[in-house]
């Protein structure tokens, strides 16, 4: 046993590291093909055990070699070509391979290790029987025994080879021809077996003579002199040392050789009158010697055989040293840059040194952070083997595909994301794909696949795992969040579906039947995602019922030395990420209110018609007010995940390249701040997490409704907007209010009582000429009758009704504008669209096109049909009363609505769901109709979903810009007989 | 080379190295002996001048050999060197005619 030097000992564990690391891939390789396996991956499987075991043994590792040894054996019989690979056969060099791990692993208590299970699947293997539970000996046969074959072949003493087999000689058996190994180089046979002799023990040996017929071209026919050879020699020397072509050379293996009856070697003379003796050796039956295997064994077992020159084998700790070196030097070159600021000029030659060093630095540290980064492969590789046990463990066939495994990440990254990775990629095996009846019976492969993808985007590394599996029932998911207590019935009116999906996240969810072994404790989603954002990332989940769920993880390339902006608040300076930051805006004094509105007493800047709500930094971080010099409003425009903010700030500074250093303990708790870094004039900056900083300002467009305390009105709608109405508060009896949109509103007229002339049971009035039909609220409506009056009474004659009506009123009362929040629950009733408080009085609001079909239903319309209720419809209308309004005259024929506040809200529903038809308001905060029509018709997947404007403008060049933003139809609000006229237009309904 | 016809004995004696430099007229000599001897029932190769021997001499012996028994003659070497004797062995030569 060599002595545990401890520089040999560290590179026989980091040889065998390698060569374990490319194991488990073969191996797997080796199954898939198992049916027609590459010769070449069999060999390279074995030289690689084999290397092992050689090794092991010298260092006296006796488990290691023991376990090595056996698996050797079960390999050298499927080189052979005596066993052919099997799943089972598989598994067992798996299993193997995983306790080799261990022990390298943990070399010093090694041979503590059990491996007696192992040893004994693999001497089953080696029978040619399946593992069953028996205990079977593999005992060769001997009529197949290598050393009876070697023993007849050779002629040899059997006892001979004990002694090679005792002293651990490796036995190799040897080919050299007289002329192409011996002439040829110059020496003579006496010479050539002189020579070998130095390096071992010729144990045995014989010649072919047959290429010799006579004495005619004799001295051209070459020889073939054939021994057994012992000695230490290592396979990959051994062709080197005998001088003859390594596939002249096969190593025997000694296991096979065991004890066999002394024989005595027989001496056959050849005698000439017998021609059956004439060439003995050819008749005795030869030992099949395996193919001359290229015994040669690379030590070395680098990435690629391509660079096995190229590269060098570096310790982690001077790779850790150096990058926190070239963190020092880029804090002292932003040092030296600063100091010299202004001054660089008067010395001759600074300026161009400055910018060496500056330039150097630059290279150096990118170089220093290039020897950190890996290729995402280092983890992406295992899990084949995870997809593989997997599937077996739980009887389903499952497809892995990996792409992007040479996308780079910094080796820290890399280290902590193997734990979540693989977390997720068993779920997706575990409970996303189905059983192989399931999919069949789906429609589906049998077969399930899952897909992991790597890649570069938005200056981010994008980790997506998705599976073609079952999906995410929303429904399920909701019950489960329910029974857990992590949400309630009230507050799922209120989710999306990603807010649905994103319920997995939530500690001590999981809605697995069963929990498996292999994922489902409810205690890992959650874990996942902490974990990913303590990596400076984000995780986020998409999943469609019965199609399969797409889990996107997105990462920073690297966490050391980050570009960022250095801005100042208060006399204080702080880093922010520049790949975070959008873009910078700045108000002159006096211009803020011309840009910054509010909305839900919320400041909001307008920028290109998109309302950006922004936060002021000192208020976040509840800096004490210092007065300010210059007026100037400075916004930085920053990206958190899909959304945007503006971060107000009091100056901005340069762009510098900082080092992250970690967060200062009495920060940790802060949402606000992800590390510290030292400034260039030496002073401390702390560096903003703009995660944090949007959750601590309360931004409503994160997965996670924050509950800040300051809007306890759970309508979705009504807390994002806030638009203001123009209502028509009217009586009809005393101190029943009524209220109708002053927009659809054609005209109120006032007339004596005597003006109302009656007609059967109807009454009608003079207007424009012509008899126009009124109607008393009362007669329709569950509401109070108004008292006979001599009073004038005024008729409220609604705009865009194809048979127009006028409704009477009694008293009006005021025109008013008000934010509305119409209750359509509460008080309801045929004719209403609902009642709301204003004033701290209850205010009813009339249907007119319904009570219009109530007065004269024979001329209405019908639109209603069973038919339409398979169409979905997304109303983007920012009114509530017309959302109100315009929903029930849609829903009236039949159709599905679903409702958004605004385009930017619209989009994301559009996203989200699958829609027939957009009907869009034009005037809209946030995002306007034509920038929503604009963002639809970009999207292949939207574009062909027809959309209309239903606006209150009606001018021709707003209905032009319509058509060319991409409007299929325009329509005014709100004529509801033409609505659903042009929505069964569009829908293309019979 | 000497050769010697005793009785039924056809005699070969070598007078240098069986090395590949002598060999072509060594050759000449014992393809017409064995032409013109055809009636003796054994070849004999005496080795006693012989020191060295390579490849293409150890192709020669068995090239010999080859011919004799193809003429059903015994065959058999003598007056070898130890070393020779051991190469000869070796090679298992000896299991094919004797070698003294």
């Amino acid at each position: 046993m060599i002595g545990q030097d401890p520089e040999m000992l560290q590179m026989f564990l980091e040889e065998s590291q390698e060569h374990l690391s490319g194991l488990e891939p073969d191996l797997l390789e080796l199954e898939k093909t198992k049916d027609n396996p590459e010769q070449e991956l069999i060999n390279r499987i074995f030289r690689a055990v084999h290397s092992l075991k050689g090794s092991a043994g010298f260092f006296g590792f006796d488990t290691i070699t023991k376990i090595s040894h056996a698996m050797e054996n079960l390999l050298s019989m499927v080189r052979d070509g005596k066993l052919k690979p099997t799943s089972e056969m598989i598994t067992t060099l798996l299993d193997g391979t995983d306790k080799l791990v261990m022990m390298i692993n943990d070399v010093d208590n090694s041979d503590t290790i059990d491996i007696e299970e192992d040893l004994r699947k693999i001497n089953i293997l080696m029978t040619g029987k399946p593992i069953g539970g028996e205990t079977v000996q593999v005992k060769p046969k001997e009529e197949d025994s290598l050393s009876e074959k070697l023993v007849k072949q050779f002629q040899i003493d059997p006892m001979d080879l004990k002694k090679v087999i005792s002293h651990g000689h490796f036995l190799y058996a040897v080919k050299a021809f007289t002329h192409k190994d011996m002439k040829d180089r110059g020496r003579t046979p006496m010479d050539y077996i002189k020579n070998i002799q130095k390096l071992g023990s010729l144990i045995a040996s014989y010649s072919d003579i047959s290429t010799i017929n006579g004495l005619d071209n004799f001295n051209t026919k070459d020889i073939a002199f054939v021994f057994l050879f012992s000695s230490v020699l290592e396979p990959d020397l051994i062709a080197l040392g005998l001088e003859v072509p390594e596939e002249q050379v096969t190593l025997l293996e000694l296991s096979e050789i065991n004890d066999s009856k002394k024989t005595e070697p027989k001496k056959e003379k050849a005698p000439a009158e017998s021609k059956e003796k004439e060439e003995p050796k050819e008749k005795t039956k030869e030992v099949k010697i395996p193919e001359p295997k290229p015994a040669k064994e690379k030590k070395k077992v680098v990435h690629s055989e391509n660079t096995t020159k190229e590269t060098l084998r570096v310790h982690v700790s001077l790779l850790n040293d150096l990058m926190t070196l070239a963190g020092e030097m880029v804090l002292a070159r932003n040092q030296l840059l600063r100091m010299t600021e202004g001054i660089e000029k008067d010395i001759p030659g600074l300026p161009a040194v400055l910018q060496d060093i500056n330039m150097t630095t630059t290279l150096l540290q990118g170089k220093i952070m290039d020897t950190r980064m890996q290729p995402i492969s280092a983890i992406f590789n295992k899990f084949p083997r995870v997809i593989r046990d997997m599937s077996k463990l739980l009887n389903k066939k499952i497809h892995l595909e990996i792409t992007g495994n040479d996308v780079d990440l910094d080796k820290s990254i890399i280290e902590n994301l193997s734990d979540p990775l693989t977390h997720l990629v068993r779920n997706s095996g575990d409970h996303g794909i189905e059983m192989p009846e399931e999919r069949k019976k789906a429609g589906k492969n049998e077969t399930g696949t899952v897909w992991l993808k790597a890649y570069h985007e938005g200056g981010k590394v994008n980790i997506d795992v998705i599976d073609d599996g079952r999906g995410l029932d929303p429904k399920k998911l909701v019950a489960k969040a329910i029974e857990k207590g992590i949400i309630t019935e009230q507050d799922v009116k209120h989710m999306s579906k990603k807010d649905i999906y994103a319920l997995i996240f939530k500690p001590g969810f999981s809605t697995a039947e069963k929990v498996s072994d292999i994922s489902g404790r409810g205690v890992g989603m959650d874990v996942v995602r902490t974990n990913i954002e303590k990596l400076g990332g984000s995780v986020s989940i998409d999943s469609e019922l019965g199609q399969g769920t797409t889990i996107n993880l997105k990462l920073p390339l690297t966490l050391a030395i980050i570009p960022s902006l250095i801005i100042n608040v208060q006399n204080m300076h702080f880093a922010v990420p520049q790949i975070a930051l959008k873009e910078l805006v700045r108000l002159r004094q006096g211009d803020e209110g011309k840009q910054i509105e509010y909305v839900n007493n919320s400041p909001v800047l307008r920028l290109r018609n998109k309302l950006l709500p922004i936060v002021y930094l000192e208020e976040v971080l509840k800096l004490p007010k210092v007065e300010k010099k210059d007026k100037s409003t400075r916004i930085l425009v920053l990206q958190q995940d899909e959304n945007e903010f503006g971060l107000v700030v009091d100056e901005i500074f340069d762009s510098e390249e900082i080092v992250v250093k970690s967060i200062p303990r009495f920060f940790s708790e802060s949402k606000c701040y992800s590390g510290s870094t030292i400034m260039g004039d030496g002073s401390v900056a702390l560096i903003l997490d703009i995660t944090g900083i949007a959750i601590q300002s309360n931004l409503k467009f994160l997965d996670e409704k924050i509950n800040s305390g300051t809007n306890s009105n759970d309508n979705e709608e009504d807390e994002s907007s806030n638009e203001l109405q123009n209502l028509l508060l009217f009586e009809n009896a005393p101190q029943e209010l009524f209220a109708l949109n002053l927009d659809l509103i054609k005209r109120i007229e006032k007339l004596p009582i005597s003006g109302i002339d009656k007609v059967g049971e109807k009454e009608y009035i003079i207007h424009e000429g012509k008899s126009l039909l009124v109607v008393r609220l009362e007669h329709f409506l569950p509401v109070k009758t108004a008292p006979e009056s001599e009073d004038d009474i005024y008729v409220i004659i609604p705009k865009l009704l194809e048979n127009p009506i006028g409704i009477i009123a009694h008293k009006i009362i005021d025109a008013i504008e008000v934010d509305a929040k119409i209750d359509t629950e509460n008080i309801t009733a045929k004719g209403m669209i609902g009642s709301a408080l204003i004033n701290k009085e209850i205010v009813l609001f009339p249907d007119i096109y319904e009570i219009v079909e109530m007065a004269d239903p024979e001329k209405s319309h019908k639109f209603k049909s069973s038919e339409n209720n398979k169409f979905k419809i997304l109303l983007v209308e920012d009114t509530p009363f017309f959302r109100t309004l315009e929903k029930q005259y849609i829903t009236s024929a039949g159709y599905s609505v679903d409702t958004a506040v605004d385009g930017f809200a619209g989009l994301k529903k559009a996203s989200e769901n699958k829609y027939d038809l957009f009907i869009v308001d034009i005037i809209m905060p946030r995002m306007d109709g034509m920038e929503f029509v604009r963002s639809i018709k970009r999207d292949p997947k939207l574009n062909n979903i027809p959309t209309m404007a239903l606006t209150t403008l009606t001018n021709k060049e707003t209905m032009e810009k319509a058509f060319e933003a991409g409007f299929d139809e325009y329509e005014v609000k709100v004529h509801k007989d033409k609505l659903l006229r042009k929505i069964k237009d569009l829908l293309q309904v019979d | 080379m000497k050769v010697i016809v005793n009785e039924q004995t056809l005699e070969l004696v070598f007078e240098k190295d069986l090395v590949a430099s002598n060999l072509d007229e060594q050759t000449k000599t014992i393809k017409n002996s064995l032409k013109e001897n055809t009636d003796v029932k054994k070849v004999s190769l005496n080795f006693e001048n012989v020191k060295e021997l390579d490849s293409l001499g150890i192709n020669l012996v068995i090239a010999t050999f080859k011919e004799a028994d193809e003429k059903k003659k015994e065959f058999s070497i003598f007056n070898t060197s130890t070393s020779i004797k051991n190469l000869f062995h070796l090679f298992k030569l000896h299991t094919y005619f004797d070698i003294s």
